[in-house]
């Protein structure tokens, strides 16, 4: 790593070297047989060089010729992107409160005695398949630059999840568990997924109408794309979000506020973004109002603006971190807490469904908010009980719209995978489209 | 490379074992607006081990060759760990195969300089952004060289070159608060010349944004629709594509009993082909990265399911031939079944007789991403229109389809006479695969449900 800096400087170049290391185990389990089972050891490294106001970048998986990593990163920089930044000064720091070394050394029969006790959580199926899985990962990132900056992290977690899967079909519902050392399970959130299974197993043709939906944590991640992609200062400097001059007005419910802070989680947190600055806690929205223009160094420049610590490499779909450049990313995000129980909630329904899966949520406008997405399943409501699934049907509508309808939002928060952790939203009067 | 691999594996305890080497180059050239994003080359290689023994099966992915040795204890475990589990896994049968495959290429993108391609991609970039009211264009090229070293237990050693390349994007157009985007796209799996001369592409797709901008939103309700071309691909691949990969289903037994073979699944016009093995397109592929073979499968004749794509686990699992389908996004990734290059046959009317036939409906146009989760998929359209006693009115956007496999293939009607092969994939099932190719004729669907806004 130092190595590849000197290379670098010796050329005339200001540089910052990410490397990572991340290694996982995971094992699957479709009624109570054992499926599947798998690891990987992934490393790699990723190079930026400054130089003349333009930036040059590679990466490699495998880093036996460093010259060679240097000599592609110069040819990048010949192609002329524009880079009107310098790398950050952000001192030493070296966070592993999220690390627990015997995950690093968690084996397969481990791994296995976990999926056996989320299998013992649920029970015996009559109806429908269980699936569970199960693994550990554990993750060392390091960036260094010329600017001074020494900077390492080192996560571990353990995670299970239990998939409840409706008969006939790959549709179902599920409780996600992670932690730094082991997947402690919510009892009540398993409690209440059984309940809604069996009670969701008759299928209902709604037609079209009007009606409250709840999103479920598992499909906020519709939401916070879009509200995402808006506030994000790429969209702004392209002029081509429909935020635009609408810092500090109300945009949606004063029920919602949308925070990204990295330096939060069960594990896994961030104390410096994947550029090397500083993370904090930024209220995107606040009480439906909104605030602030995320950014990375790029756009921060671009825009005369200080980076706020939210430049990571990856996107929706996840992928190589290595390979990818940093970019405005809200992949911390979540909804704050609101003042009701999900029981409370529920029985706020009179008619309604809850989205417990979104399907086709990236097919959308996104950038203009729109969202139109197969419910997946959808566990229609009457009268606060639910009664069934609905049966070939969508919601749709603008999410600036929809989000204004906000009725409640939930006082606890479930861990979901593709983001952090949300409460459940309840809104009214949104459009669904049945069979 | 392949005797290095042979050694590798030779003294690992297992009944079966496979290594894959790989050495990935991407070449990026990337735009948002006039400003030029990101240029250059890169290269990653790695391993990819897979065992089974005594019925358990396992594959572990590695990046530094001082991990292999890890890799290889590691997978050897992992089989061992599943073993007695309740699931006892089988491969099917294969002749081994020694083969060293390199694409026919119209242009090697590895001998085009850097400098050529930013060329290329700035000035369709510029056709698009000099339209009217375009406010923003995001568009790269995209060259991906993956060269594959594959070894197995059984004697197979394969070393094959995929090449694919694209320049692919979206437009965005503009007006007050209202933001509409097109996607664009141009490539296939032979090289520089499918990226050359494409000018009209890119100045359609920046009209048809533009043109978005006065469309209405469609109204959410179920429609009789006609889809075209580049859609009916997505509407294939989503909807019945992924439920013809065998892995989807393996573990799902009354999806597998609906799923059986000479069932009648769609109505008597549907024929549906995977043919990975069509010269020049992006799925194109001889051996999958199990090193099996690719072959052409009919996977629906006139509605009557009769074919399946497996990898061999899976083939052994239903007792079905082998069909070279499984395949990893590269190496980082252990193989599993899918889609290569599949397609609706087309039928024998012309488009206008088609939108006659329909009536009263929707024309819907160009996908743009769809996403299946066992029956039930959806998809979303580009743009479409609405259409009058079979004539063409006006233009409506934000189209997203949602159905149901067994209802939709029963309620498809009619196809038109000419067929279109997509140039581009991205299909994420899990793991990227930038080589699933996909296409039709336009189609004649009865009773869709449309989200709208």
């Amino acid at each position: 790593m130092e190595k590849l800096l000197k290379i670098a400087a010796a050329k005339g170049c200001k540089a910052e070297v990410f490397s990572t290391r991340e290694k996982s185990l995971s094992m699957s389990k479709v009624n109570g047989a054992v499926s599947d089972v798998s690891a990987s050891i992934q490393s790699g490294v990723s190079l930026r060089i400054l130089k003349d106001g333009k930036l040059g970048f590679a990466y490699t998986k495998n880093l036996i010729d460093r010259e060679e990593l240097v000599a592609n990163a110069l040819a990048s920089l010949d192609a002329g992107v524009e880079a009107l930044y310098n790398f950050p000064d952000s001192g030493s720091i070296s966070f592993s409160e999220d690390y627990d070394e015997a995950v690093e050394e968690m084996s397969f029969p481990e791994i296995r005695k976990n999926l056996e006790q989320i299998e013992s959580l649920y029970g015996e199926m009559k109806e429908g398949i269980f699936q569970a899985s199960a693994g550990c990962e554990t993750s060392e990132t390091r960036i260094i630059n010329t600017s001074g900056s020494d900077l390492f992290e080192k996560s571990s977690s353990v995670y299970g999840v239990g998939s409840m899967i409706y008969p006939g079909t790959s549709s179902g519902i599920r409780n996600i568990f992670l932690g730094k050392s082991d997947a402690e399970p919510c009892v009540s959130d398993v409690k209440r997924t059984i309940d809604f299974f069996h009670s969701s197993l008759p299928e209902i043709e709604i037609g079209d109408s009007r009606m409250k939906v709840m999103f479920a944590p598992d499909s906020m991640y519709a939401l916070t794309w879009r509200l995402g992609t808006a506030s994000s200062a790429k969209s702004f400097y392209e002029k081509v979000s429909p935020l635009l001059n609408k810092v500090n007005e109300q945009v949606i419910s004063p029920l919602l506020s949308l925070v990204s802070d990295p330096t939060e989680g069960r594990t896994g947190r961030r104390l410096f973004d994947d550029e090397g600055i500083k993370t904090a806690r930024i209220p995107v929205f606040e009480n439906g109002v909104f605030k602030a223009v995320y950014n990375n160094l790029d756009y921060a420049s671009k825009m005369n603006t200080k980076p706020v610590g939210t430049g990571f490499r990856g996107g929706m779909w996840g992928g190589d971190r290595v390979s990818m450049s940093p970019a405005p990313s809200l992949s911390h995000a979540t909804f704050a807490l609101g003042g009701k129980s999900f029981e409370e909630m529920l029985a706020m329904m009179d008619r309604g469904v809850i989205i417990y899966g979104a399907l086709g949520a990236h097919s959308g406008n996104i950038l203009n908010g729109d969202l139109s997405i197969g419910l997946n399943p959808g566990l229609y409501v009457e009268n606060g009980k639910v009664t069934g699934r609905v049966k070939d049907a969508m919601m749709a509508g603008n999410i600036y719209e929809m989000l204004s309808k906000a009725i409640a939002v939930e006082n606890a928060p479930h861990y979901t995978d593709s983001m952090y952790d949300n409460p459940a939203i309840l809104l009214d009067d949104i459009s669904v489209v049945g069979s | 490379m392949l005797e290095k691999l042979k050694k590798i594996i030779s003294g690992a305890e297992a009944d079966y074992l496979d290594i894959r080497y790989e050495v990935k180059k991407t070449t990026t050239v990337a735009m948002a607006g006039r400003e030029l994003k990101k240029a250059g080359s890169n290269s990653t290689d790695g391993f990819v081990v897979r065992a089974l023994k005594d019925g358990g099966f396992s594959s572990v992915t590695v990046t530094r060759e001082d991990d292999v040795p890890e890799a290889v204890k590691l997978v050897v475990q992992g089989a061992s760990a599943m073993a007695g589990g309740g699931k006892t896994v089988t491969l099917a049968d294969v002749e081994p195969v020694q083969d060293h495959v390199e694409p026919d290429l119209n242009g090697d993108p590895a001998l085009v300089p850097l400098e050529e391609k930013i060329a290329l991609v700035r000035k369709y970039n510029d056709i698009m952004l000099n339209q009217p009211e375009i406010a923003n264009t995001n568009i790269a090229y995209k060259e991906v060289d993956r060269e594959k070293f594959f070894v197995s237990s059984q004697g197979t050693a394969i070393r094959e070159r995929v090449c694919t390349v694209s320049i692919s994007g979206e437009v965005v157009a503009r007006r007050d608060g209202l933001t509409q985007n097109i996607r664009a796209s141009v490539g296939g799996a032979n090289g520089m010349a499918a990226l050359m001369n494409r000018d009209d592409v890119f100045l359609k797709r920046a009209e048809l944004a533009k043109e978005l901008l006065d469309a209405d939103p469609v109204k959410g309700g179920t429609y009789d629709v006609v889809i075209n071309p580049s859609l009916t691909g997505v509407f294939i691949h989503e909807a019945f594509g992924h439920f013809s990969e065998a892995d989807i289903i393996e573990d799902n037994p009354p999806l597998r009993e609906k799923m059986a073979m000479g069932g009648q699944i769609g109505s008597d016009v549907v024929t549906i082909i995977a043919d990975t093995l069509i010269p020049n397109q992006v799925g194109f592929y001889k051996y999958d990265d199990e090193g099996v073979p690719v072959k052409t499968i009919p996977l629906m004749e006139k509605g009557v399911l009769t074919g399946r794509l497996h990898s061999r686990r899976t083939a052994s699992e239903f007792n079905e031939p082998v069909t070279g389908h499984c395949v990893a996004q590269d190496h980082g990734f252990e193989p599993i079944v899918r889609m290569g290059t599949i397609y609706l046959e087309k039928g024998e009317m012309s488009r206008k007789e088609l939108l006659k036939q329909m009536g009263d409906g929707l024309y819907l146009c160009d996908g743009k991403g769809g996403q299946t989760s066992g029956e039930n998929f959806t998809f979303g359209a580009q743009y479409g229109y609405l259409v009058k006693n079979g004539e063409i009115q006006k233009m409506v956007r934000d189209i997203n389809i949602m159905g149901n496999l067994f209802t939709t293939m029963k309620n498809i009607e009619a196809m038109d006479d000419h067929m279109k092969l997509s140039e581009s994939g991205g299909c994420g099932k899990g793991q990227l695969n930038i080589k699933s190719g996909y296409g039709g004729p336009s189609v004649l669907i009865r009773s869709m449900v449309v989200g709208g806004v």
